[in-house]
């Protein structure tokens, strides 16, 4: 898996970009933190990398083929888990959410209902299957969008503020997920401002600010970079990235 | 766990869940063509249909009534309407038409509900591709597609209509009979939220490969309890006009 970003800008209006100059690449085994303040483009920028948006200006490849042109192999590739899980749900029930994606890819009843129950099971949501989506609890509500993400077996994932809402059963029941994805050899990002909770686990880290990409580098803490982009710098004893972890 | 709303789908394994949609919904137009073409006693033989449907689907009875009440004095007016129309008449003539016409409401009501709370959007997507297979031209496909997303869309209008008022009530509005101006704090959130959300939608399907040219390749098939079910409703619909038409019941003599 190969995502090539070259100079990508987009604006909805013509010279008043919201995305500017962004080039940065994702690799196979990749753990990305994206941070920035609200309003900085970063969820924008993800869009793109699904095919739901593209770009005014600039090149956007997937394994080598443009994305504007490759865009039903690129959203099979590339899951997108939105920040609002209720916004994501599409189905009535769990199970019909979950099989929502493997229909659009045309796979069998069969295979859909094996998968289904396959993912359900890993993902701890079998007893909610026939139950309405939209009336779990948040957690549960993440993990089954989640779980309707990954049954299309994508090369990158991307989490749109994972933990938002969530309370810290939910972020650790979460963090495990991203992190158990990354093992299994997807790519993944995540968009989020609590650097605490999962930068230990990065293997890169990037800072966006007012549509531009102002660091793409190693996972830092640096006080003066995290306080010129209005990131929070990690209270108490989280002094060192590696220390930037929820998880025991 | 938010309350149950009848207005959505609710997944089950009644026998109504089970029943092929295609025909439910050919059921559903044979029993409307009946409902607004007979006049009279008649009627009164839908309700107990209606209700057995209703228990049938598995409907919580509580939450039914809880939130017909909007519906209950629409019902009300029909019937008042139907009192007021047919004139000039006696009182029993007038009484018995506002009767007839409550009920000819009630039953339509009852019966869309157990429509919508025992079909998926998804299974109405099924039934409309299915449709338009054998047409040439024309894309089932995308006439189902939208058919799913306004089937999709109206729990969240709805949820965003209960969303709206309980925020307007927990900042004490709703207060005095303003009711232009209360129609208005209520509509414009909901149309706003409602595209809001809708955008979001479209986002949600598309990422997930959602296009108007992708299949559901199963279609459902027809069981011999469905077709049992379909010749039941058809008795039903024949046995209703060959009574209209021989006029077997004379309401005018009463």
């Amino acid at each position: 898996m190969n995502l090539e970003v070259t100079n990508l800008c987009f604006g909805f209006e013509k010279n008043n970009y919201l995305l500017k100059n962004i080039t940065f690449c994702v690799k196979t085994g990749e753990f990305i933190v994206l941070a920035g303040e609200n309003g900085s483009g970063k969820s924008l920028l993800m869009k793109h990398l699904n095919g739901l948006h593209s770009p005014s200006s600039g090149a956007l490849l997937f394994n080598g083929k443009e994305v504007s042109k490759n865009k039903s192999e690129v959203r099979r590739k590339v899951g997108l888990v939105f920040q609002n899980s209720d916004a994501q749900f599409v189905a009535q029930t769990v199970f019909d959410e979950m099989a929502f994606g493997p229909e659009n890819l045309g796979w069998e009843k069969n295979e859909i209902e094996r998968k289904v129950s396959h993912y359900a099971d890993i993902f701890g949501i079998t007893p909610y299957l026939d139950r309405h989506p939209h009336f779990l609890s948040g957690g549960e509500k993440k993990r089954i969008a989640i779980a309707a993400v990954m049954i299309m077996r994508p090369d990158l994932v991307i989490f749109d503020e994972p933990f938002a809402t969530l309370d810290y059963k939910g972020v650790i029941s979460v963090c495990n997920t991203i992190i158990d994805i990354y093992n299994q050899g997807c790519s993944v990002i995540v968009i989020t401002h609590d650097l605490e909770k999962i930068l230990a686990h990065a293997t890169r880290m990037m800072i966006m600010k007012s549509g531009m990409l102002v660091y793409d580098g190693k996972p830092s803490l640096e006080k003066k970079l995290l306080l010129d982009n209005n990131i929070r710098v990690p209270h108490g004893n989280r002094r060192s990235v590696e220390s930037c972890t929820w998880l025991a | 766990m938010a309350g149950l709303n009848i207005f959505h789908y609710t997944s089950g394994s009644s026998i109504l869940h089970r029943h092929n949609t295609l025909l439910f919904f050919l059921e559903f137009l044979l029993l409307s063509l009946v409902l607004f073409n007979t006049d009279g006693l008649i009627i009164m033989l839908f309700i107990p249909f209606v209700i057995f449907l209703v228990i049938l689907s598995g409907i919580d009875y509580a939450s039914l009534i809880r939130q017909l009440k909007g519906f209950i004095f629409l019902g009300i007016i029909i019937g008042a309407a139907g009192y007021f129309r047919l004139e000039p008449a006696s009182v029993t003539e007038r009484l018995l038409s506002g009767l007839f016409d409550m009920s000819r409401y009630f039953v339509f009501l009852l019966y869309s509900i157990v429509f919508i709370y025992t079909r998926s959007p998804r299974q109405i997507y099924i039934m409309i591709a299915g449709l338009f297979r054998f047409i040439p031209f024309i894309s089932g496909r995308k006439i189902a597609s939208f058919f799913l997303i306004v089937f999709s869309l109206l729990p969240v209008v709805f949820d965003t209509i209960k969303d709206v008022r309980e925020s307007i009530v927990s900042r004490c509005g709703y207060r005095g009979r303003r009711v232009l101006i209360n129609t208005f704090y209520t509509v414009y959130p909901v149309v706003v939220t409602s595209l809001i959300r809708s955008a979001n939608f479209a986002d949600a399907l598309i990422s997930r490969s959602f296009t108007a040219e992708n299949t559901f390749r199963q279609y459902e098939k027809i069981t011999r309890t469905d077709v049992i079910i379909f010749i039941i409703i058809t008795m039903l619909s024949v046995f209703v006009f060959f009574v209209q038409y021989f006029k077997f019941f004379d309401y005018s003599q009463i």
